[in-house]
């Protein structure tokens, strides 16, 4: 008996971030190339400071939706004002939230783009503003300004002047079904779904900051989140209506922002004139298309990378 | 002849169906009344881990839970559903609180320590249907003559969630 052929099954493991990635695949190319252009903008979320990040959770639940329809929620902002509008008012109420309405998402300055199979949207901030996230409330803000202040000087160390000071990362997905910052949505079969939720912190910010996001988070995301159960009905909706012959002659239309994207000077990827588009979307279906029809990585296009990194941060954090 | 204990116990078990019947009716608004100003609802989470690892079974408070709400959190919840626009909840749920098992004990400074056991049952829509079971310890003080819920502490009988969310209050 050869008992060197009957070892596990060895994963291919590489981290960005901190954050493990791993593929069965020996022929896949590295993470960084996979990552590629992406990486310009995940660092400004998760390679901020020297101290990395940790991971609270995760919060699991189960759906029956295919997993792609969470990566499709995740470049779907105009589902917001309707969906989550009565969370977003109890929340303008009492925490002085900012209001969200279907003008202030239609007029957003954020954008889609697309880059190397993954959907991200970013925004190009005002100098001097820390990124928004749940939990911020007219009590918290001038936490968040001071801890921003505070670590300015280390983040554009590492990440440059515009990545440290402008580049906002939104809600985005990692290809194929990270989702969010920071969710994996497990396929358990073709119409069924666990969500592996997280919230990830950054390890060096102060306690009172970590305790704000946290609560932020459970407060709207996950099984109980005030935004999130509103979102479940749909899904769930949406995929049942999807099962009936009559659905499947009408095609999902995904052709909102045709034609409104495009390359940037400052920015790579496909970035998209406006934050209400579908530009991810269909770029996320024609990938996934791509993986299932190639034969092997060889047959799969990997973007070159042509950002240039400011800064002293690396993939390894 | 009732014991002090047993008188304890009859009141809080009053208390308790009390809430039970406000969820079920949809009185959220009675059943906001119940918990004091100060108030921590806490759910953690619950992990599926090997019996010498049972200290490491549920999540303490500063890792993520399923809620931790303070007041404003929890009157946030309830307005919301005010709004007209809380899909979730609108239709709202059918629901069943069988709460029982109940221990009470007397804590030094006058509140109690109370556990309880629930079953909760919640039809939605059609045919969505969702069975909760878990128990809550709860923090019970006197104020001006009615208990209040200081702290709640909501312990699932679940690791991975099978139905829908949390949209129902336990």
């Amino acid at each position: 008996m050869d008992r060197s052929k009957l070892g596990l099954v060895e994963a291919r493991v590489e981290t960005y971030a901190g954050i493990v990635f791993a593929t069965w695949a020996t022929d896949a190319p590295s993470l960084e190339a996979y990552l590629g252009d992406a990486r310009w903008y995940l660092d400004t979320l998760f390679n901020r400071r020297d101290g990395g990040m940790q991971a609270l959770g995760p919060m699991k639940w189960l759906e029956p939706v295919n997993w792609k329809t969470m990566v499709d929620n995740c470049s779907d902002n105009y589902h917001v004002p309707t969906t989550h509008q009565s969370s977003a008012r109890v929340q303008t109420r009492y925490l002085g939230r900012p209001h969200l309405s279907h003008k202030d998402q239609f007029e957003s300055p954020n954008r889609h783009v697309f880059v190397n199979g993954h959907s991200l949207t970013f925004r190009e901030a005002p100098d001097n503003t820390p990124r928004y996230v749940h939990g911020m409330s007219k009590d918290t803000f001038a936490l968040f300004q001071q801890y921003y202040e505070a670590t300015l000087p280390e983040v554009e160390r590492r990440l440059g002047s515009l990545r440290a000071r402008r580049v906002q990362l939104g809600n985005h997905s990692i290809f194929p079904n990270g989702v969010l910052g920071f969710r994996l949505a497990l396929p358990r079969g073709p119409l069924q779904t666990e969500f592996w939720h997280f919230v990830l912190l950054e390890k060096d910010a102060p306690e009172t900051i970590k305790q704000v996001i946290r609560i932020g988070s459970q407060a709207n995301n996950g099984v109980a989140g005030l935004f999130e159960q509103d979102d479940v009905d749909n899904w769930r909706q949406v995929t049942a209506a999807s099962r009936s012959r009559l659905s499947r002659r009408v095609p999902q239309d995904l052709s909102m922002g045709i034609g409104h994207a495009g390359s940037h000077p400052d920015y790579p990827g496909v970035v998209s004139e406006r934050y209400i588009s579908e530009n991810n979307q269909r770029h996320f279906y024609r990938r996934w298309e791509e993986f299932m029809n190639a034969e092997s990585w060889a047959d799969i296009p990997i973007a070159p990378i042509t950002a240039r990194f400011e800064g002293t941060a690396t993939i390894r954090g | 002849m009732v014991t002090s204990r047993q008188a304890l116990w009859l009141e809080l078990m009053s208390f308790y169906i009390r809430e039970a019947w406000l969820l079920d009716e949809r009185k959220f608004t009675g059943w906001l009344d119940l918990f004091a100003d100060d108030v921590l609802y806490f759910m953690p989470r619950r992990k599926n881990v090997l019996r010498r690892e049972s200290h490491r079974e549920v999540t303490p408070l500063g890792d993520l839970a399923l809620i931790e709400d303070d007041r404003r959190y929890l009157e946030m919840r309830v307005a919301r559903l005010d709004t007209g626009m809380a899909w979730g909840e609108d239709p709202p749920s059918r629901t069943r609180h069988l709460i029982g098992n109940l221990v009470a004990e007397p804590a030094d400074n006058g509140e109690v320590n109370a556990k309880t056991a629930f079953l909760v049952y919640r039809s939605h829509l059609e045919t969505d249907h969702q069975l909760l079971a878990g128990s809550r310890e709860d923090v019970l003080r006197r104020v001006d003559g009615a208990w209040k819920i200081a702290r709640r502490t909501v312990i699932l009988d679940a690791n991975v969630l099978l139905d829908k969310n949390l949209s129902v209050f336990l």
